[in-house]
């Protein structure tokens, strides 16, 4: 029986438990003031949480990947160290989240009779994805005065469509692609002296095209459209090799020409990109505050309490990393990038012992989108490209986006443990 | 289909290359520049809360202090009439003095020992500056500035063989601990509240320059202190009379005796015949006939003139812990003779500072050399302490004997002449008095000196704007000083 608990997992918990109390005690620190109940509390709920997590798995999906939990509890713990030094009283919403996320994992892994089964679904996916996003274009609201309205209301509550419709779309490409990746890969379609790829099947590029361009048009959401176009041209690249990508790309390229064209706030990011510190007491602000930030941090950091994050506006949602490379320097904020490197890293290790075409695409899709995802936000963060308004996955606050990733973290984990492979996978 | 999945991975791992690269790029490599930009709100917000270091006085008497209320650091200053020369550390309105000069010590960036500098790095909220001891001696600043009142103007003392600034009093002054609630009134002020006079202000110096002029002659060896010269007549030089006022119950005079009654005839051609190659003859020179101008006419003596000025420093800012002004000296060409006999008592186209004139007095009493003036002794941390470098080197001006000589004529000087209110009963004083011309205002009131003559004590340098003649004025203040300077042991 010995084979069957998972080892690797439980000797890597310790570390995001111990980062996340070791915060706690520094925060206090620094803050020089009575014990924070809350911290305590999200400290140990957190801790709760990974057993529970853990005693589950080793209970239903032993042979699940053991690494997937360390890293995603390590980025949490960053998150909820971020959330509780920068906006404190978000700290317990931040925790439920986090604890509603968990739950969601543990439905998408243990809920599903198999991972294929979520393929046979496939329109109903994409339909249901597509209504949603018709919704947020008809009722959408802007619960927080970002400027965009990205968000559902329900009594209350706010939910951001955009984050699980990547999933749902991740899902549907992932089935699409696996059925139809023979012919999109190899049936000519002749006109004359040339060969050209067979336009019928290449109709949902188009349509992912227009719905990113959609997604700009209707909601300004530069960031989603960007990832949700990137990711289709991955998963197509995964599915059918390089056949696609250079019109794919040409498309990218008339995208972000068309759009600058047309939008004035492209305009204006590209600008403040390009420079920002003509700008840097209006349009580039954030920005310039948040360079600001990192080189403030310096390669030690000004440690945990003792840096202003409170110049970066929005810094909880938008700049996580500004307010980390401050505080913990390039070593923290440097961890953190190691920690999505792993993230993708063991997701695309998933991919490739998965147990049929779908869930390969799938896995790499939802690899992909974590990546990306990051990447986007990271480079924006960074002035590598334009800033956008997405989230840090598992990082920035915000209870859609920690659903939607613990979601996707559910389906790694149960692709994981139906590898064909014999006996547990080790981390 | 699974080598296009490994190929992807490795395209979505190398996105988190170019994320680690920049962020090296914005901490590390363009980090110290963006830091520095003018609208980083952290340089402001971080001011506010260090613990500078203390200023202290030579003997430990604290002249700044900071003590934390609540987050932030606050300043307060002992003694408002050295605001001049501690200045302030305003987070509105920048620094000054001191405070900017010694700026990295008193913050802490240049700890002395190791423990402060690692404390300071890594726990910034604690961050703690080291101590500056100045080489001002409190009592004696205290005597200065009673001794100044209520006038405009300034005092210079400092130690003549170490160039150590034991006082530097300026009047008016303002308060240090008020700059942020007086900036409007202070920067909009006329009578010049906010400026150092004793090493900014620009005055004409009068008679006090006739030691520089008197330095040349006699490093030249063209004087003979001893000569005898009858004076009578005004001296006319190319029709303009130089008036014959200063001791007109003298009529035969030395060297010595013309410097101590300040004779404005005799330094008027002392300056005019420093291009001369041997001793000068005044009986001759003062005569009715013509000027006998020596080879290369006036420019020679000019040049020579000149010389001396610059070798004192005078049209140069003195390397100093703090901003000091030049002076002037006129730089055209040539000066006409009407130009270098005027100059060559003390008016004409010049200007020098209190602590130019003090520094000069300091070099006749230091035999010929010029200490370099500083104020910083050392930073302290509460374990070590290192030397605060002097920002100049001591330079020689002119021969010993020489000095020496000048050193006997300002003691006669004190003793017998113009300069008599400087005298301290059983000390001997060196001194010079000067009345300096100013258009139509009532004269600056100046004295130079120093006690005791005989070893290197105390050196000063008083002006009193306005106020009248040398010997009345100023002098009496320059021997309190003096006297106070004495009685603390200098």
């Amino acid at each position: 029986m010995a084979t069957r608990l998972r080892t690797s997992e439980l000797a890597l918990l310790p570390f995001p438990i111990l980062l996340l109390g070791g915060a706690a005690l520094l925060l206090h620190y620094a803050r020089g003031s009575e014990w924070d109940s809350v911290d305590l509390a999200a400290a140990l709920l957190f801790t709760v949480i990974l057993l529970v997590l853990h005693v589950v798995l080793t209970w239903r999906l032993p042979r699940a990947d053991q690494a997937l939990l360390p890293i995603v509890a390590a980025l949490c713990a960053f998150g909820l160290i971020a959330v509780s030094r920068l906006e404190p009283a978000l700290t317990s919403r931040q925790s439920l989240w986090i604890l509603v996320g968990v739950v969601a994992l543990l439905v998408t892994a243990l809920g599903l009779p198999r991972a294929d089964w979520l393929g046979r679904y496939r329109y109903t996916w994409l339909f249901g994805g597509l209504g949603l996003l018709v919704a947020t274009m008809v009722m959408g609201v802007d619960p927080n005065g970002s400027g965009m309205r990205l968000w559902l209301g329900f009594g209350g509550y706010y939910f951001q469509p955009s984050e699980i419709l990547k999933v749902v779309m991740a899902v549907f490409f992932a089935s699409y692609l696996a059925e139809k990746r023979s012919l999109l890969a190899h049936a000519p379609l002749r006109l004359g002296r040339l060969t050209l790829p067979p336009l019928p099947y290449l109709a949902p590029l188009g349509i992912m095209w227009a719905l990113s361009m959609g997604l700009l048009v209707w909601q300004r959401d530069l960031g989603a459209a960007l990832l949700f176009y990137l990711v289709f041209l991955a998963m197509l690249y995964a599915a059918t090799g390089p056949r696609y990508v250079g019109i794919g790309v040409v498309l990218l390229v008339l995208g972000a020409i068309i759009s600058y064209g047309l939008f004035d706030h492209v305009q204006l990011r590209t600008r403040v990109w390009l420079d920002p510190w003509p700008y840097a007491a209006d349009d580039a602000y954030q920005i310039v505050q948040a360079l600001y930030a990192y080189a403030a941090g310096g390669v030690a950091g000004a440690g945990l309490g003792f840096g202003y994050p409170e110049y970066v506006p929005a810094i909880h949602t938008d700049f996580v990393l500004a307010a980390l490379g401050e505080e913990l320097g390039l070593i923290g904020s440097l961890g953190i990038v190691a920690l999505y490197l792993a993230l993708v890293h063991r997701a695309f290790r998933i991919a490739l012992r998965a147990p049929s075409d779908f869930t390969m695409l799938l896995a790499a899709g939802l690899g992909t989108i974590l990546g990306l995802q990051a990447f986007i936000i990271l480079a924006g963060n960074l002035r590598v490209i334009p800033i956008t308004g997405i989230t840090l996955p598992f990082l920035s606050y915000g209870g859609s986006s920690i659903l939607a990733n613990f979601v996707m973290v559910g389906l790694l984990l149960r692709i994981s443990s139906e590898s064909p492979t014999k006996g547990p996978v080790h981390g | 289909m699974a080598d296009q999945v490994r190929r992807l991975s490795l395209y979505v791992s190398l996105s988190f290359i170019v994320i680690a690269g920049a962020l090296g790029y914005w901490q590390v490599v363009r980090a110290q520049e963006i830091l520095a930009r003018p609208t980083n709100p952290r340089i402001i917000e971080e001011e506010r809360r260090i613990l500078r270091g203390r200023i202290l006085d030579r003997n430990g008497e604290v002249l700044a202090s900071s003590e934390k209320v609540g987050e932030l650091a606050q300043r307060s200053y002992t003694y408002p009439p050295l605001s001049h020369v501690i200045g302030y550390a305003s987070s509105r309105y920048g620094k000054s003095g001191i405070e900017e000069s010694y700026d990295s010590y008193l913050r802490g960036d240049r700890a002395v020992d190791t423990v402060t500098a690692l404390r300071n790095k890594f726990v910034r909220s604690e961050q703690r500056g080291a101590d500056v001891v100045l080489t001002i001696d409190l009592q004696l600043q205290k005597a200065a500035d009673q001794a100044l009142g209520n006038s405009k103007g300034a005092i210079v003392a400092l130690n003549p063989r170490t160039g150590e600034v034991l006082a530097l009093a300026s009047h008016p002054y303002f308060d240090s601990n008020a700059v942020d609630e007086n900036w409007g009134q202070l920067s909009a002020d006329s009578s010049g509240v906010l400026v150092p006079r004793a090493i900014q202000g620009q005055y004409v110096p009068g008679s006090v320059f006739k030691l520089v002029t008197a330095s040349a002659a006699l490093d030249l060896g063209l004087a003979d202190p001893n000569a005898v010269h009858h004076h009578e007549a005004d001296l006319v030089v190319d029709g303009f009379t130089i008036k014959n006022t200063n001791h007109p119950q003298l009529k035969d005079l030395s060297f010595a005796e013309e410097f101590a009654w300040s004779c404005n005839v005799a330094f008027a051609l002392t300056g005019l015949a420093l291009g001369f190659p041997s001793q000068i003859d005044y009986n001759i020179l003062a005569g009715p006939q013509p000027f006998l101008w020596p080879r290369g006419g006036v420019d020679a003596s000019v040049a020579r003139f000149r010389d001396y000025a610059q070798r004192f420093g005078i049209g140069q800012a003195p390397r100093f812990d703090l901003p000091t002004s030049a002076g002037r000296i006129s730089t055209d060409d040539s000066l006409t003779p009407v130009q270098l006999a005027n100059t060559a008592f003390g008016q004409g186209d010049l200007q020098v500072s209190p602590l130019q004139m003090a520094l000069v007095a300091a070099t006749v009493v230091n035999g010929g050399e010029m200490p370099a003036p500083h104020l910083g002794i050392e930073a302290r941390d509460a374990s070590a302490a290192t030397p605060l470098p002097v920002p100049g080197a001591p330079r020689r001006i002119m021969k010993r004997e020489a000095a020496a000589t000048l050193n006997a004529l300002m003691v006669l000087s004190v003793d017998t002449a113009y300069a008599q209110p400087a005298r301290i009963p059983g000390v001997p004083v060196g001194g010079k008095t000067g009345t300096a011309e100013v258009g139509n205002g009532t004269p600056h009131s100046w004295f130079v000196g120093y006690a005791p003559a005989d070893r290197q004590g105390v050196a000063v340098a008083v002006i009193l704007e306005n106020a009248g003649s040398g010997t009345t004025y100023a002098t009496p203040v320059g021997q309190k000083v003096l006297q106070a300077a004495l009685q603390l042991g200098y």
